[in-house]
């Protein structure tokens, strides 16, 4: 009888064991995609960066009198480029999307340029960019969801308070300006 | 996305474990019953064992029953076996036996299948490798949902030259994974319907559709073939024992014969049902795995109206072509099945596709934040059940299987010397004899090992084997075709 217990015993203490051990794993892996994920973000930012030089030749020729918008893109690149604090960079990246739109807006004034195959290439390349950047984002997203998701329920959330893992941020837009929705107005 | 596809797994260990216990099950009891039938004379007379049997020297040849030793296992004798004994040995080794030859050939079809069969399709439908610089927006979308889906490589890129729009992925896992894609497709569809058309791909890729669905499908080839192997084999053995039954002595040939007819019965009923339960298995979860990709699709590109459009345009794209020119095999693994779009709401249970017109209901259903429970919210508007997986229930009525059966047409004859002298026409009907069918698949499977096609003047295609070079003389028309390459 007493034996049993033992055995019992035993048998419940090394299935908790193991479940610690698991569910640190899994922690752990969850929390290292967190990372990759962001990671990823910034992988698809310097793609952005590096297609601007590319952009600026092919369109000098056509646009000599815009030069103050493209001086403002490549100013806003080479700020995003330097190494600062998530929310400095955001703010680069804040201006950068600005001077890009800014300089599509202009380009349909340029009908030449938008017949130009290499410009056209490059459009598609920014295009996608974007998306990639905006897919990045959401990836993250998806995989913070995931991770606090998991560190939250129970039992998850008492092992993940003994070894102090701390729920990851969701990647939000910083500017309100950008999120409000545009006001169209008929008069 | 992470439910959906904890969701997903869930019902695919499910779906794959019915059917490969429906296998085993096949395999066990086709074993037991046939080591019944052979017990039977035993069974009948349990007092056997107390009866002495007298052997006359006619019983056995001279030799032998000198030598004759009565068998024994693990020391005991066994030539008389107790009823008992005897269904011990039917219930605990011959259907355990069946049951394991069955898995033994699943296992050899599942490696080949699951090592090879990617490639094959690939070159059976004629998809040709692309890089970037061949079509830069294709390239670009399958790494943005690359990125979305966090795939850990990027899938490969075909493009298949056709002017239809669709598209296919393959792949056993996501590291070793393709997608196709027609001409039609980029020439025709906008930036967004591609992309949606992409993610719809990639979503088959996330949830390991090929490898799940290449189990299934093994499964159900391989319960054909146990079934009407038995059936063949057996019947053989009828022919033959009733062919020779003159010569031996009748009284034991006409036993083994009844139990032959018995048992031919027995695989003449399994292979009817047999293979209709494995496929409507087969059918229901394709099904699903096209709504669940559907789902996954919007959950990457957050953008439902993308490909509720591109699937209304795939649709309206074969409104005017005929089911002729399309390639059968790889017709069930399309976005939208050829051989199902011209009627938008067309439904069977041997469809393998959802009908378009309530997969593209579903999408606009959607509400304003894509996700799984948008997408279970909208599925219940439309088909107005549970999210459940509808397995049987989902089609009241039996659909008609004339279509699907392999039971040669009365004009089998004539077809068939039809298509010995062109084959080319006999492809494109679909195919109704059995020989008819050979032939398409052994066509497949020589242009995936890169055989060379040569059409000669009178009608008739030779086949030659890759890298053969020299001469070759049609055996009709004795033209002499000089192959050089």
């Amino acid at each position: 009888m007493a034996t049993g217990i033992l055995i019992g015993l035993l048998v419940v203490i090394v299935l908790l064991i193991l479940f610690f051990i698991s569910t640190y794993n899994r922690l752990i892996r969850l929390m290292n995609e967190v990372k990759n994920a962001w990671s990823q973000i910034d992988v698809q930012l310097k793609r952005r960066h590096d297609l601007i030089p590319n952009l600026m030749e092919t369109v000098k020729g056509y646009m000599q009198h815009e030069r103050e918008t493209l001086e403002h893109i490549t100013e806003a690149r080479n700020l995003a480029m330097r190494p600062g604090s998530v929310s400095e960079r955001a703010q680069a990246e804040q201006q950068l999307n600005q001077a890009l739109h800014n300089f599509f807006v202009v380009v349909e004034n340029y009908p030449d340029l938008k017949a130009n195959q290499n410009f056209l290439a490059l459009q598609e390349e920014l295009t996608s960019t974007e998306n990639r950047i905006s897919f990045a984002r959401q990836a993250y997203n998806d995989t913070v969801m995931n991770f606090n998701n998991v560190l939250q329920m129970f039992p998850t959330n008492i092992i993940g308070a003994m070894f102090g893992f701390k729920g990851q941020d969701f990647f939000e837009i910083q500017d309100a300006a950008e999120r409000e929705v545009p006001k169209v107005s008929f008069k | 996305m992470f439910e959906l596809v904890r969701k997903n797994k869930h019902r695919s260990v499910i779906f794959a474990c019915i059917m490969l216990f429906f296998m085993l099950a096949l395999g066990y009891s086709i074993g037991a019953f046939i080591s019944y039938c052979c017990y039977y004379g035993e069974l009948s007379q349990p007092d056997r064992q107390h009866r002495t049997v007298q052997r006359t020297p006619y019983d056995y040849p001279q030799s032998y029953s000198q030598d004759y030793q009565e068998p024994v296992y693990r020391g005991k004798n066994i030539s008389y076996l107790s009823p008992q004994q005897i269904y011990y040995f039917i219930w605990f080794y011959w259907g355990p036996l069946g049951a394991l030859v069955t898995f033994f050939i699943w296992f050899v079809q599942m490696i080949y299948a699951y090592y090879s069969g990617g490639n094959m399709l690939l070159s059976i439908s004629n998809a040709v490798p692309i890089e970037k610089q061949d079509c830069p927006q294709l390239y670009n979308i399958v790494e943005e949902i690359s990125i979305a889906s966090r795939l850990p490589k990027i899938p490969e890129i075909y493009i298949v030259d056709s002017p239809e729009m669709n598209a296919f992925a393959t792949g056993r896992s996501p590291e070793h994974s393709a997608i196709a894609v027609t001409r039609g497709l980029i020439n025709n569809m906008n930036r967004d319907q591609i992309q949606s058309v992409i993610a719809h791909e990639i979503s088959h890729i996330v949830h390991r559709d090929t490898l799940y669905m290449t189990i299934l499908a093994v499964s159900v080839g391989t319960i054909i073939l146990i079934v009407v192997g038995l059936r063949e084999v057996v019947g053989a053995g009828i022919r033959g024992s009733t062919r020779y039954s003159r010569r031996r002595d009748r009284e034991g040939s006409g036993l083994i014969l009844l139990f032959l007819i018995v048992i031919y019965i027995f695989a003449l009923i399994l292979s009817v049902i047999a293979p209709l339960l494995a496929q409507i298995i087969y059918f229901a979860s394709s099904r699903q795995r096209e709504y669940l990709a559907d789902a996954g699709a919007v959950v990457f590109t957050r953008n439902p109206e993308g490909l509720a459009s591109a699937l209304e345009t795939i649709a309206n794209g074969y409104a005017h072509t005929s089911n002729e020119d399309v390639n059968k095999v790889v017709a069930p693994l399309y976005i939208v099945n050829p051989l199902e779009a011209h009627n938008l709401n067309a439904s069977s249970i041997f469809s393998t596709h959802p009908p378009l017109q309530k997969r593209i209901q579903i999408l606009r259903n959607i509400a304003k934040t894509p996700s799984l429970t948008s997408y279970e919210q909208a599925w219940q508007q439309v088909v107005g059940k549970k999210w459940k997986q509808p397995l049987l229930s989902e089609t009241p009525q039996p659909a008609p299987v004339s279509s699907t059966s392999s039971q040669p047409q009365p004009a089998a004859q004539q077809s068939l010397a039809q298509a010995s002298i062109a084959p080319t026409q006999s492809s494109a009907t679909p195919p109704s004899t059995p020989q008819q069918k050979a032939r398409i698949t052994g066509d497949a499977i020589m242009k995936a090992k890169k055989f060379t096609f040569l059409n000669c003047q009178c009608g008739v295609i030779l086949k030659m084997p890759p890298n053969y070079k020299g001469k070759v003389k049609c055996p009709r028309c004795q033209t002499i075709h000089n192959i050089t390459k």
